[in-house]
């Protein structure tokens, strides 16, 4: 946008120091809740302010705190800079990355979304908690860039990261139909549970997927050892709804004999899980069954 | 002089080297926390640019509110942590055996509906007798079970917990409305690595308090309370701080701590025949990861805040602090093999050697100096000079981490932002140096004396409720 209102320059002069650290400190409280013409109103003020020349300014020689501010305003202001150079100024640190991808997504540059996964996703390093949900931003109503960038580099990722990439494409939008998911399948075969129960978190939803059908072995990822990884497979079949989940569902209340991971098979059954007759229940999914049901029950009738 | 005189001048001398080594190991502790505290405030700098709240990454959090003869504050605790500013909250109420209203306010204010169905896992507590669910607050339950104590009320609630991550709220605690937000963030910046957070503690008395949130900040009136807010500057912007950033987190509070479910029930949750159960936890998760050799965070956070009460009785603050020395002192014995080992890393190798110098012994030491130093002086033995050099070191050192605490907070976060109120803590931590310190040192003394008679005792705390100001 890069302009400025005579009014809020003569406003501006008029204030002291004091004043200004305070008009500051108000004007980035508000533009975090203000959309539409009053935030581009009130990006005018930032400029009137010289924000826009002090961030760059920073962005410039800054160090890593002084860059992660001076991206922060140029978000905020609109204030445009080269997409080179928020690259340039940013690749040393996970934080300074998130801030520059976050600034394409919101000043919506072309291909923001491809350019800031690339830059979210260099080095094996985790995000820090903007970087998830910048990366979110960017893929959420189209993961293909995260999908494409997860597909050639997950296997040098170190687990904290692949875990947070498994959550993001959990709670993006679906991928299109020929989109290579297969890789997914590889991760139940990793060491950390934590990431075999993010790969089954990821792919609720994805039962319509043929790379994910021929690449996931329902009745092997069932069986997991851990009950914590089971419990994200039962509620990953509870999302797929066809009879092959349904099944390895009916079968998992049959054996299951961890109370938790009971208690979401049951769950994930919903009411099929009424017809169920008592003899063909483990202990665990007996009494799961008794108490989800009264939980359920008793939330309802609360909610009435 | 006389080999009495000899001995006494001695063990001052001894005492006072060692009161110099454990400030030494405080000052080095002091600095690491600077540090810490100079990127936390560059990063806050810098502001923010997203709504954390509206992300979908926080993982569900339950908190758990253990509730013992509660009823003064039960409901507005409650009510306080429904007002939290979390995306996935529950709240799990462990009424534990209370002879008082505490189970009748609660079902009365939230219209709380039992669950008819047997609970359908073991929980390792004493048995529980019903479940409610209010019909008022989808997402709180209420447990009331037979009385079997704080831990154990807490695994009631940590065993019933349907969120990957809980946390222990007293219920005469209040957290800030975005507390958890920041409390969780390591959860999601190394979801592998971070099994356990733990933010800061302040004192809740002086403060304005209206419909279970913090309107203003104050100091209390009650000069033992002032003087506890000050000590909890100091331990929590120095001390746990700077213990975070050499990797030595020795202790995440009961008050206010963030733990991965899954974890804590895989190591038994917490031990009931302890009486300091949040420490003994915190070193138990030590131990287990570190001989499983598991890459594993355990963090401070320091802008989260909990407010609580503070006993302002010298009856109930010397009960309080014996029962904190004897817990010490029971959870350092049944860790013992972590001191020195190279295998429990950074706890083993700086943070329980530091907690057994300056915790355990630290006040024991400084205790025998008051004594011994004024009959060395009496005997002969000592002159002026050496009794005003000890009393010069020991108090100048005690004002200058005292101040070094409350200026970490004025310079950082400014939760007392007037000159008045810092002036006043400043006042305190001088001010603490004539009779509080050398009290908290007989306090040591008889809780170390209270440990080798077997006395496990409690006490109870008279809540006196959040009412308006």
């Amino acid at each position: 946008m890069e302009m400025t209102d005579p009014e809020w320059e003569e406003w501006v002069n008029s204030l002291s120091e004091s004043e200004r650290r305070v008009a500051t400190e108000l004007l980035e409280e508000y533009l975090q809740r203000i959309q539409g013409r009053d935030r581009a109103a009130l990006q005018q003020l930032g400029y009137a302010l010289g924000i826009d020349q002090m961030a760059r300014r920073k962005l410039r020689d800054g160090d890593r705190f002084e860059r992660l501010w001076a991206l922060h305003w140029i978000a905020r202001l609109d204030i445009d800079i080269k997409i080179q150079t928020l690259q340039s100024s940013s690749d040393d640190y996970p934080e300074t990355r998130a801030a520059a991808a976050r600034v394409l997504y919101e000043q919506e540059r072309p291909e923001a979304a491809r350019t800031g996964t690339e830059l979210l996703l260099q080095g094996p390093k985790p995000l820090s908690v903007l970087g998830v949900d910048t990366l979110y931003q960017l893929n959420k109503l189209s993961p293909e860039p995260l999908i494409s960038a997860a597909t050639s580099s997950y296997s040098e990722w170190d687990e904290s990261r692949l875990i947070q990439v498994l959550q993001v494409i959990g709670e993006a939008g679906p991928s299109k139909p020929d989109t290579a998911l297969g890789w997914l399948g590889f991760l139940f075969l990793s060491e950390s549970p934590n990431v075999r129960a993010a790969a089954a978190q990821s792919l609720s939803g994805y039962g319509w997927h043929d790379d994910v059908r021929s690449a996931v072995d329902i009745n092997q990822v069932r069986t997991d050892e851990s009950p914590q990884v089971r419990r994200a497979v039962y509620r990953m079949l509870g999302t797929w709804e066809d009879d092959a989940s349904t099944n390895a569902l009916l079968d998992a209340v049959r054996t299951e004999s961890d109370p938790r991971a009971a208690i979401d098979a049951i769950t994930a059954l919903g009411e099929r899980a009424e017809q169920i007759p008592e003899s063909e229940l483990s202990t665990s999914s007996s009494a799961a069954r008794d108490w989800v049901f009264t939980s359920t029950y008793t939330s309802t009738e609360a909610a009435q | 002089m006389t080999p009495l005189g000899d001995i006494l001048l001695l063990v001052g001398w001894v005492v006072l080297w060692y009161y110099l080594l454990v400030n030494g190991v405080y000052l080095l502790v002091h600095i690491a926390a600077l540090y810490g505290l100079r990127s936390d405030l560059k990063r806050q700098a810098a502001g923010t640019i997203f709504q954390r709240f509206s992300s979908p990454f926080f993982p569900g959090v339950t908190v758990v509110v253990p509730a013992y003869n509660e009823e003064a504050v039960i409901v507005e605790s409650v009510q306080s942590l429904l007002n939290l500013n979390y995306p996935k909250l529950e709240i799990v109420v462990v009424n534990d055996g209370s002879d008082d209203r505490t189970l009748s306010q609660l079902r009365s204010a939230f219209d709380l509906r039992p669950i008819d169905a047997p609970v359908p896992f073991d929980v390792p507590s004493e048995p529980i007798e019903t479940v409610y669910q209010s019909v008022d607050a989808t997402n709180l339950r209420v447990i009331d079970k037979e009385n079997g104590g704080r831990a154990d009320a807490v695994n009631a609630g940590i065993w019933l917990a349907e969120q990957p991550l809980f946390c222990t709220v007293d219920a005469d605690s209040i957290i800030d409305r975005d507390g958890l937000l920041q409390a969780v963030e390591p959860f999601l910046e190394q979801p592998e690595e971070t099994v356990a957070t733990g933010g800061t503690i302040r004192v809740a008395s002086g403060c304005t308090i209206e419909n279970g949130t913090i309107e203003s900040v104050g100091l209390p009136s009650n000069p033992l309370a002032s003087l506890q807010t000050m000590e909890y500057l100091r331990a929590f912007y120095s001390g746990r701080l700077g213990l975070d950033r050499l990797n030595a987190l020795m202790l995440i509070s009961g008050a206010f701590g963030v733990f991965r479910t899954d974890l804590v029930r895989e190591v038994g949750g917490y031990e009931t025949d302890s009486i300091t159960e949040d420490f003994e936890l915190t070193l138990r998760l030590h131990r287990y990861l570190r001989e499983q050799d598991r890459d594993y965070n355990v963090e401070f956070v320091p802008e989260p805040v909990v407010w609580t009460e503070v006993p302002e009785s010298r009856t109930a603050f010397s009960r309080q602090r014996r029962r904190w020395y004897r817990g010490l002192l029971d959870t350092m014995a049944r860790h013992r093999q972590m001191v020195g080992r190279r295998r429990y890393g950074s706890p083993g190798l700086f943070g329980y050697p530091a907690f057994l110098l300056a915790e355990v012994l630290g006040p024991l030491v400084e205790g025998l100096g008051y004594v011994v130093v004024p009959l060395a002086f009496a005997t002969g033995a000592a002159d002026v000079s050496f009794v005003l050099m000890y009393f010069g070191i020991t108090v100048g050192v005690g004002v200058f981490l005292s101040w070094f605490g409350i200026l970490s907070e004025v310079w950082s976060f400014r939760r007392y932002d007037q000159p008045k109120q810092v002036i006043r803590l400043l006042g305190m931590g001088i001010l603490e140096n004539f009779g509080f310190r050398q009290w908290k040192t007989l306090i040591a003394w008889r809780g170390l004396y209270e440990y080798f008679r077997g006395d496990t005792s409690w006490g109870e705390m008279q809540r006196s409720g959040f009412g308006g100001d």
